[in-house]
């Protein structure tokens, strides 16, 4: 019986959008928590990424759960791409939840049942089970279509070891996944018999030589040895959210894929805490505290505050990590101002993390790295001018160029992108600060503009916060 | 016994005497005897799995006739003229049948692996091959010996046998004191359903 994780399923063919931060792979830190200069996708803002890294150990050794960390910043210095690093760094063990501030406000559940759910998402506990997994060589795989067209197909499945052969009969379900997965003779394949899943480890060395339509990514296994069915133990990681919700319902873990978990009973929730407890006492399971992050921390309201106030001291809360970048602006729900728009009693209870403004150098280094992530060729001209344009303007506005630019390149069948492509994009759109200039000098143009500023009582402005860049 | 401990019931029904063993940890045994003959036709355990959902029974004797024991969500199950093994002890031996597997006699080669303390089955064509761990020796923690093991075939069926050892007879016999005087709910024949 060997301890080892099920081996994931690898997908043949991935394609990966390109985010605004798929760049980032880590928190670009060496072994003594140094940041270096340029690493895994990250540019400068040293103080920070060193601060980022040192609480990152602490969580990584399980010492500050129920603590809280703020990044704090002006817009596009890197206050996402930060926790982005932490969640790469921490792995995919540690439960990472992301939350926008706005994502709280729903009708269908209270503000605090979300904030309570996005915590109860951040807490993983790590269960040890033995499964029982068929893990053997394809020989054979036929399907049998009914001739009438519908009814059940049915399958046989023959598979084999070094030392044994066995032929399976299959269900729906499992033809489903093979021809999914696109099982053929001469794979190496893993069979979880509880769950139906299937993995392909990869294919097997005797077929090596057909050398018929494979793609480079193909991997060679050994056929497997001794018996086809073999009771692996497995450890899998599920968050506490996960549990509520499969414990709320009748219908057990299907109420995961049925979306709408509603609101959770608090006794359901007090009922897994303490099952929760008894498993780790028994060392059946580990609990693993994870991160919630909260960006645009400043949207939530003071009830939002007063709760996390009192949620951040129970014992089962992960680590939190707030980013905003916001100065002294009113707190979102009362007419008081507050720093960073949050009360001060809870920024008291927070470690603060500043982020500063990128030098113009550390803005042409990131702008290098977004070329590549694009897979854009610009000329060293078009990059010192892109630079300028990132200091001017602002880093986002550059980087949005990369890509426009590189598009007006491919227009005139160029291979690489010239100072030319980045002036015509220039001139094609606006930035922030061009766009509010036009706005001063021709504001009257617009609608909305007849009645004169001499009428004395001009509507209030226009409640709640403006749109946010980050 | 799986392990010292626990709290043991039985019924009688269906001409087997049923014993119900349940530990603190979580741990149950199912027990049937026959009634006329005293022979294990099934033993049965399970652990409490820790997310709280149903435990499955793992068969150690004989067969599990529960309906459906073998469609399991009727995903992917071995065919049914593939070999299949059953434990089915006598008096003073352990057997296994593996019953369907055509080939003859001289293709079977078994050891006795003494690291993992398991029998290996093996067969010269590469069609069959099976691990069989003794949990009565684990618990006793005897150590398997390769001469007390031997086998025949005949009608598809191979029978594997290994003489149970002294200290294992010795319990058994003790169990067997035991067993008898225990006390039953008998509910031989009729029970009685009352009707609202």
């Amino acid at each position: 019986m060997a301890t080892a994780k099920v081996p994931e399923s690898q997908d043949v063919t991935r394609i990966e959008r390109i985010g605004a931060h798929s760049h980032i792979r880590g928190l670009g830190l060496d072994d003594t928590l140094d940041a270096r200069v340029v690493s895994q996708g990250m540019v400068g803002q040293l103080q920070a990424r060193r601060a980022a890294g040192v609480i990152l150990k602490m969580i990584q050794e399980g010492k500050i759960a129920g603590r809280a960390l703020l990044i704090a910043g002006q817009p596009g210095t890197g206050k996402t791409a930060i926790a982005m690093g932490m969640a790469q760094a921490l792995g995919t063990d540690t439960p990472f939840t992301m939350l926008s501030g706005s994502e709280i406000y729903s009708l269908e559940m209270s503000r605090t049942e979300a904030l309570t759910q996005g915590f109860r998402r951040s807490i993983g506990v790590r269960i040890k089970e033995e499964t029982e997994i068929i893990e053997g060589e394809v020989v054979e795989i036929q399907i049998d279509k009914p001739a009438s067209g519908n009814g059940e197909k049915r399958g046989k499945l023959t598979l084999k070891t070094t030392e044994m052969e066995t032929i399976y009969d299959l269900g729906t379900k499992m033809i489903e996944g093979l021809i999914k997965e696109k099982v053929q003779a001469g794979d190496v394949i893993t069979i979880d018999k509880a769950s139906g899943k299937i993995s392909k480890l990869g294919r097997s060395f005797a077929r090596a030589r057909d050398y018929d339509a494979m793609g480079s990514s193909t991997k060679f296994v050994q056929c497997p040895e001794g018996e086809l069915q073999k009771r692996k133990e497995v450890v899998h990681t599920v968050s506490l959210h996960e549990m509520d919700v499969i414990n709320s319902r009748a219908q057990g873990f299907l109420a995961l894929f049925a979306g709408d978990t509603g609101e959770i009973k608090q006794e359901i929730r007090e009922q897994i805490d303490q099952k929760v407890s008894e498993w780790r006492e028994e060392g059946k399971a580990e609990i693993v505290p994870g991160v919630l992050f909260i960006d645009e921390v400043h949207m939530l309201d003071v009830e939002c505050y007063s709760f996390l106030n009192r949620a951040l001291e129970s014992p089962m809360a992960p680590i939190l990590v707030f980013a905003t970048n916001r100065g002294i602006t009113r707190i979102r729900g009362t007419n008081y101002k507050g720093p960073h728009g949050m009360p001060i009693d809870l920024l008291d209870r927070l470690l603060i993390i500043s982020t500063q403004p990128y030098s113009e150098k550390e803005l042409a280094q990131i702008l290098n790295i977004r070329c590549e992530e694009e897979d854009v060729e610009m000329t060293e001209d078009a990059k010192d001018l892109l630079t300028k344009i990132a200091v001017d303007a602002s880093l986002r506005y550059a980087i949005h160029m990369i890509t426009v630019s590189s598009l007006v390149c491919a227009k005139r069948k160029g291979t690489e992108v010239t100072v030319e492509d980045v002036k015509k994009v220039y001139g094609l759109f606006s930035d922030v600060k061009r766009s509010t200039q036009f706005m001063m000098e021709h504001q009257n143009e617009f609608m909305f503009s007849e009645i004169t500023h001499s009428e004395p009582d001009a509507p209030a402005a226009a409640e709640g916060d403006a749109m946010t860049t980050d | 016994m799986y392990k010292p401990g626990g709290k043991s019931t039985a019924i009688i029904s269906e001409g087997r005497k049923k014993v119900h063993t349940a530990w603190e940890d979580g741990f149950e045994q199912v027990e049937e005897y026959d009634l006329t003959t005293d022979q294990l036709l099934l033993r049965k355990v399970r652990q409490e799995a820790p997310t709280g959902r149903e435990a499955k029974w793992v068969v150690e004797v004989g067969e599990a006739n529960e309906a459906n024991a073998q469609g399991e969500g009727l995903t992917i199950s071995a065919s049914s003229d593939q070999p299949i093994m059953v434990r089915r002890d006598t008096k003073e031996n352990f057997q296994w049948r593996v019953r369907n597997i055509p080939y003859p006699l001289e293709v079977y080669q078994i050891t006795v692996d003494e690291n993992a303390n398991q029998i290996i089955v093996r067969t010269s064509n590469k069609k069959w091959f099976k691990r069989i761990s003794v949990p009565d020796m684990d618990r006793m923690h005897l150590k398997l010996v390769q001469s007390n093991v031997s086998f025949t075939h005949a009608n598809r069926t191979l029978v594997i046998s290994y003489a149970k050892p002294a200290s294992i007879l010795e319990a058994e016999a003790a169990r067997r004191q035991e067993r008898a005087t225990m006390k039953c709910g008998a509910n031989e024949g009729d029970i009685d359903c009352k009707q609202q």
